[in-house]
């Protein structure tokens, strides 16, 4: 589009080398291009610098809003925030390895975008849409509870399975929109006052604590860090509840953190049997590989992953007196 | 206790109804913003408890309307968002509280609760002396 003659010749030649058997098509303008390349065949568009169009190209989406073309812009001189083929650059060959990568790029960057998407619609309208139906289930079967709390013990225990198994559904279905949302929503990461947020995860767990008898440790001051405030939330909980899950009879379950250069590393250890070794390389199995293998929570995969957006990373080890220790390290204020 | 129920999910609303019921209120339901006028119109209705979805209207603009109506009716809202997602909305719309579901019977309870406590601090003889023109 808008090549002076040269820049044409060697673009033809590249595009030739590049792609094998193509239609080589010429536009004067935007609209031109959108009348004669059919929907839905591929488009590699190589443009110069100084076309009229050139922000209105580069900007054009596809109604599902993806990138509508891949772009190869050829120019004499860079030209800020625009990636500028130069002179030196147009040698045929090198110009067709150059042009193979932006078009797989933009395939890579289509797909990513529609992935994300599919990863909104999950996180968003089904697990919205599964709440209700969901919900009509258990309030149905609390109010059966209530009116079979007179009658048949059967009845009782049937509703409360169900409201059980309902509110696990439940919980399965807010994990994965939470971590889905967490990886495609654009959040930016802010001060936290770990010490605050642990103390109000603690509150949430009160109640669990409480039933399992496990005695809490927790240290006396807490850093600031740098993350997203709810995501931690989650972070802590399911720490928590897999120390309460796992550590057996009286658990104790102790907070700890240390400093290191840039950051700080947070400890959740508990005087429970641990990990069996066998079991360890895949503690933290990243989620979206969570579909290799099945009859495996969440929890800590979810843990995994939204450590990891707050630029850090966790683990577990067994510490010298035995007892189970699992981290996790955030990035602290600079 | 008269509850008037909006939600354009049936099994929901029937289920809400049953459960308020149980609860010793009498329920009316509507699938529809306009079916719901017709019933506040019809009823000394005490409390909406309004979906924030409602197929393709909006629980969040029927809210502002009934808010607008009359600032002593208590409408509370529910979803299946999160609390987080809705209660901001809703309680900048004047919304009483939020519901999320699932619920049970004794987030009802507590509802009904505190609804009651808000009709009585409205119908004590302080505030109806307060009202009386003078």
């Amino acid at each position: 589009m808008q090549l002076p003659v040269f820049a044409r010749d060697i673009a033809v030649s590249a595009a030739g080398k590049a792609f094998g058997n193509i239609e080589i098509m010429e536009a004067a303008s935007l609209g031109e291009i959108e009348n004669t390349a059919s929907a839905g065949t591929p488009v590699f568009l190589i443009i110069h610098s100084t076309a009229t169009e050139l922000t209105g190209v580069l900007n054009a989406c596809s109604p599902s809003g993806e990138p509508r073309w891949a772009i190869a812009v050829l120019g004499a001189h860079s030209k800020k925030g625009i990636e500028t083929l130069l002179p030196e650059e147009w040698p045929p060959q090198l110009l067709a390895c150059v042009f193979r990568r932006i078009f797989e790029q933009h395939e890579l960057r289509c797909e990513n975008l529609r992935l994300r998407g599919d990863l909104r619609t999950v996180g968003r309208r089904i697990s919205h849409d599964l709440r209700s139906p969901i919900g009509s289930v258990y309030t149905s079967t609390d109010v059966l509870s209530e009116i079979s709390a007179t009658d048949a013990e059967t009845s009782r225990e049937l509703a409360a399975t169900i409201k059980e198994s309902v509110s696990e559904i439940l919980q399965l279905v807010n994990q994965v929109s939470f971590v889905s949302l967490a990886s495609t929503d654009t959040v930016t990461p802010s001060r936290v006052d770990m010490g605050a947020l642990v103390a109000d995860v603690l509150q949430r767990l009160d109640q669990k604590v409480q039933e399992t008898g496990a005695t809490i440790v927790v240290p006396s001051t807490w850093p600031d860090v740098v993350g997203v405030a709810n995501w931690l939330v989650v972070v802590w909980t399911n720490l928590v509840e897999n120390a309460l899950q796992h550590a057996g009879p009286n658990p104790k379950i102790q907070f700890s953190w240390t400093a290191m250069p840039k950051s700080f590393r947070f400890i959740l250890s508990d005087n429970g049997p641990g990990v069996p070794a066998t079991r360890v390389a895949d503690l933290f199995l990243p989620f979206n590989q969570l579909h290799c293998i099945s009859g495996r929570g969440l929890g800590l995969s979810s843990v995994q992953r939204l450590v990891a957006l707050q630029g850090g990373n966790c683990g577990y080890e067994k510490l010298p007196g035995g007892d189970a220790s699992f981290y996790f390290t955030l990035p602290g204020v600079s | 206790m008269k509850i008037l129920i909006v939600d354009d999910k049936p099994n929901l609303a029937r289920v809400t109804a049953l459960a308020l019921r149980g609860l010793g209120c009498e329920t009316f339901t509507a699938g529809t913003t306009a079916g719901a006028i017709q019933l506040l119109a019809a009823e000394k209705i005490d409390a909406v408890f309004l979906d924030v979805n409602l197929d393709r209207e909006s629980g969040f603009e029927f809210l502002s309307l009934l808010v607008s109506q009359s600032t002593d009716l208590p409408v509370v809202m529910f979803t299946a968002q999160t609390r987080e997602e809705v209660a901001g909305e809703a309680l900048r719309r004047g919304a009483f509280d939020c519901l999320v579901k699932p619920f049970g019977m004794d987030d009802l309870r507590e509802q009904l609760a505190r609804i009651q406590a808000h009709i009585n601090r409205i119908n004590s003889p302080a505030r109806r002396s307060n009202q009386a023109p003078s």
